[in-house]
């Protein structure tokens, strides 16, 4: 089936399987090099990115749900302005995580700072998704509330 | 080199595996679908080369020929335009099979291990064992494999100069090379190899990027055009069956011992008598015993072949050792703590049983120095004969010790020597390093590339190595089993991280210093022989003072290694520094001779020099010291350096 979507600015048509997971399109047809997991159903956390914002899980979302959706990869983030107030938070807080974690668990920082979300159990129940232990579920916490704050000055110095 | 950049995905080429689903069948070939022109399957029988690939020695097929070995095996690799077409076209091909002849694989399987000592002539001693308590002792280690979360681009590419270049993650470039080169039958240098980015994490998944790239280069070869695999990586490890009983006798002493251990490899066994080896090294009880014996069978499964897994191994096999001991404390009420103390008093050091060591040589020279020698006259002199207990008469004495020198990264000298190293941020904003580093890390580079990696991308830190002491680790071991080395980086770059972030910190105060562990007591055990050495020590206590004085030191070392430019010195001031830290004297009259020879200068191991003299003094020394002090009375040994000499020469 035909698929129009954006990837990482770009809007494409692609001609794909109907039930191709979102990270095998990145990995193959795309050439993503922030995205290497394939778990097989393993969950390991690692395959995160943000469709329309919000963090989801790529080995998750069959191609047929990502007409007119637009995707945002690590590749692409990790430019932002958004991820400078991650990387802040963690050289504030004097931890980081590894580098098999890291695109993954920055992609999903990012949705709970964007939606605001500074409940730490909210916060711990979402990244339990990751698998990988190099970090604590209380220097997590801290990491959002920080980013948070980073955040909120900056847009406040912008307006 | 070709322009890695100007590949297109329109004009390469994807493959995938088709792997078999059953193992011990008779593969009898493929229903193929009908395939245009953009696919390519390759098979066993259209590999332009061997259809082989050689791990450390152990030859495999490539991909299944004849019969299936075991489940997972691959049988087919299929190239095609793209990922998705490639898979929906393997899904079309069916294997077909049939029962297979119970007809054995006639390649190399390593033959059972046997080790024992104080057997009668029947090599039991049943009559004996019947009246004894027996007690037994079972632990496994399943055997597994395990895929990495990540899938691998494994790309190769053919230039105009025919160069063939493999893009792949493996550190194993040669082996990588050479597998490449025997599949397409080209010689070695006609591939260049790019290895990806690789971590040590993945250090046991070094099979399948092998068997990946040379897939991809042989669809290279036969289409000219760049292909490229994403694949998981696999890794198998063994599975160990230990079964132990201990015979116990009526004072609940242990006194004979029987360890079976069955190990289950796979179809093929990778290094498996290096396996066996490092499995009986962990499974020597440390207690004393009558007779022991053991028993290293490795068999035959349809698994896949599972890489030699040396801490998983080193793990289980002291961990047997480890589960028999407190069996054995449990039936005898005792605690284990307890039970290894109590055993520990009587306990053969390691090297008394260390396969293949010849000490008859040792204990012929021991013998004729006994013979000739008599110290008699002093004894009966002595006034402790008298009932008067003083040091007169007592004040002087010889000691002798010989030994042997092991390379390798023992459990023994693990606990002797803390190997702690230390990173620290200093004011001035350097890093150093102290502390122990193991011969192939001596050269600042691998370490400042690790340091470098995480410091220099926050500011312009300076980084200093201070090496403390020597720079070669007390104890190591021929390359391939040089574990220290790789804990060390492991523990290293944890430490660089932590060290890292540590200085980060807003209220972080300089200079910040972390200890870490730079070596794992679970990894030991190769021991090779690596020298042989006599240490004389002639030590007088002056009624004056009654200080111990050493007067003269004989050091004889025969160190198998080819290079001991510069050794005499350091053994020298290695004796000099034992004797200051145990708290002797040196008397104005000292004399130390030191005769250092080379021996095997074929060995590319390094002896553990410093720790061979330092025993060796300090046992003779203790010997000498004990007769000057009266507490070892009987003791014949010779006197005179001519006589020393004259026994050590070999000469009657």
């Amino acid at each position: 089936m035909k698929i129009d979507c954006t990837v990482d600015g770009k809007t494409l048509t692609l001609s794909l399987n109907s039930n191709k997971p979102l990270s095998l399109i990145l990995q193959e047809n795309l050439d993503n090099q922030s995205n290497t997991a394939h778990c097989k159903g393993r969950m390991c956390g690692l395959c995160a990115v943000l469709i329309d914002g919000k963090a989801e899980l790529s080995c998750m979302v069959p191609a047929f749900e990502l007409k007119g959706r637009n995707i945002m990869t690590f590749d692409q983030f990790q430019k932002t302005r958004n991820m400078k107030d991650i990387a802040k938070a963690y050289e504030l807080e004097g931890v980081e995580p590894c580098k098999d974690c890291y695109a993954s668990r920055s992609i999903i920082f990012e949705s709970l700072i964007s939606s605001e979300e500074t409940t730490p159990d909210e916060i711990k129940r979402t990244m339990s998704v990751v698998k990988c232990n190099c970090m604590e579920t209380s220097d997590e916490v801290n990491i959002v509330t920080k980013a948070l704050d980073i955040r909120r000055k900056r847009n406040v110095r912008r307006s | 080199m070709a322009d890695r950049k100007s590949f297109s995905r329109y004009t390469m080429r994807c493959g995938m595996i088709l792997r078999s689903t059953e193992a011990g069948r008779k593969l009898d070939g493929f229903d193929m679908p009908e395939l245009d022109s953009r696919f390519l399957v390759i098979t066993a029988s259209n590999i332009p080369g061997n259809n082989e690939i050689n791990i450390m020695g152990t030859k495999m097929p490539l991909l299944a020929s004849d019969f299936i070995a075991y489940k997972g095996q691959p049988l087919l690799v299929l190239f095609g335009p793209d990922y998705e077409n490639t898979e929906l076209a393997l899904e079309k091909i069916k294997v077909k099979t049939s029962p297979m002849d119970s007809k054995e694989d006639s390649s190399d399987f390593p033959d059972p291990l046997f080790f024992s000592w104080g057997l009668d002539e029947n090599g039991e001693n049943d009559e004996e064992r019947q009246q004894m308590k027996k007690i037994e002792s079972s632990f496994e280690l399943e055997s597994g494999d395990e895929e990495s979360f990540n899938r691998f681009p494994i790309l190769s590419w053919q230039d105009s100069n025919n160069t063939m270049h493999v893009e792949c993650p493996s550190q194993w470039q040669s082996m990588v090379r050479e597998c490449v080169a025997s599949a397409l039958n080209r010689s070695p240098e006609t591939i260049t190899l790019h290895p990806d980015k690789y971590s040590e994490k993945y250090d046991e998944y070094f099979i399948g990027p092998a068997m990946y790239a040379t897939y991809t280069s042989i669809a290279t070869f036969i289409t000219g055009m760049p292909c490229e695999m994403r694949e998981s990586c696999i890794a198998a490890r063994p599975g160990i069956s230990f079964h132990t009983v201990t015979w116990i006798d009526k004072n609940s002493k242990p006194r004979h011992e029987e360890t079976t251990v069955i190990i289950d490899q796979g179809y093929w066994a990778i290094m498996g008598k290096e396996l066996q080896r490092q499995i009986m090294v962990n499974i020597l009880p440390k207690y004393s015993l009558e007779s022991f014996k053991a028993m290293i069978r490795t068999q035959r499964s349809p698994k896949r072949p599972s890489v030699f897994c040396g801490s998983m191994v080193h793990a289980a096999s002291l961990s047997s050792r480890g589960i028999h001991t407190s069996r054995l404390a449990l039936k005898l009420d005792l605690t284990p703590s307890s039970f290894i103390q109590d055993t520990n008093k009587d306990a053969t050091r390691f090297t008394d049983w260390a396969p293949r060591h010849d000490l008859t040589d040792l204990e012929e020279k021991v013998r004729r120095i006994s013979k000739d020698s008599d110290f008699d006259r002093k004894w009966s002199s002595s006034a402790l004969h008298s009932g008067q207990f003083g040091l007169q008469g007592y004040l002087y004495g010889i000691g002798l010790a010989s030994g042997l020198s092991t390379a390798g990264f023992s459990t023994t000298t693990a606990k002797e020597n803390q190997f702690m190293a230390q990173l620290s941020y200093t004011t001035k904003k350097n890093v150093t390093v102290s502390g122990y580093f193991p011969q192939s890390l001596s050269g600042d580079r691998t370490l400042k590339e690790i340091l470098g990696r995480t410091f220099s991308a926050t500011d312009q830190t300076e980084l200093v190595l201070f090496i403390e002491g020597t720079q070669k680790a007390p104890d190591s071991g021929p390359d391939i089993l040089s574990f220290y080395s790789s804990i060390f980086l492991t523990q290293l770059m944890k430490a660089t991280m932590k060290l890292s972030q540590l200085t980060r910190k807003e209220d972080a105060e300089l200079p910040i210093t972390l200890r870490f562990n730079s070596q794992n007591l679970a990894l030991p055990c190769e021991f090779e022989y690596s020298g042989f050495g006599t240490a004389v020590v002639e030590v007088e206590i002056p009624k004056t003072s009654l200080i111990p004085e050493v007067k003269n030191v004989w050091i004889d070392i025969a160190i198998a290694q080819p290079q001991i430019k510069g050794l005499e010195p350091k053994i020298k001031s290695i004796a000099l520094v034992a004797f200051e830290s145990l708290g002797v004297k040196l008397a104005s009259n000292f004399n130390i001779s030191v005769k250092c020879t080379s021996e095997r200068k074929d060995v590319g191991t390094y002896s553990s020099v410093e720790n061979l003299v330092r025993s060796l003094v300090t046992s003779a020394l203790s010997s000498a010291f004990w007769q000057a002090t009266g507490q070892k009375s009987g003791v014949k040994l010779p006197f005179g350096d001519k006589a020393i000499e004259r026994y050590l020469g070999g000469d009657e």
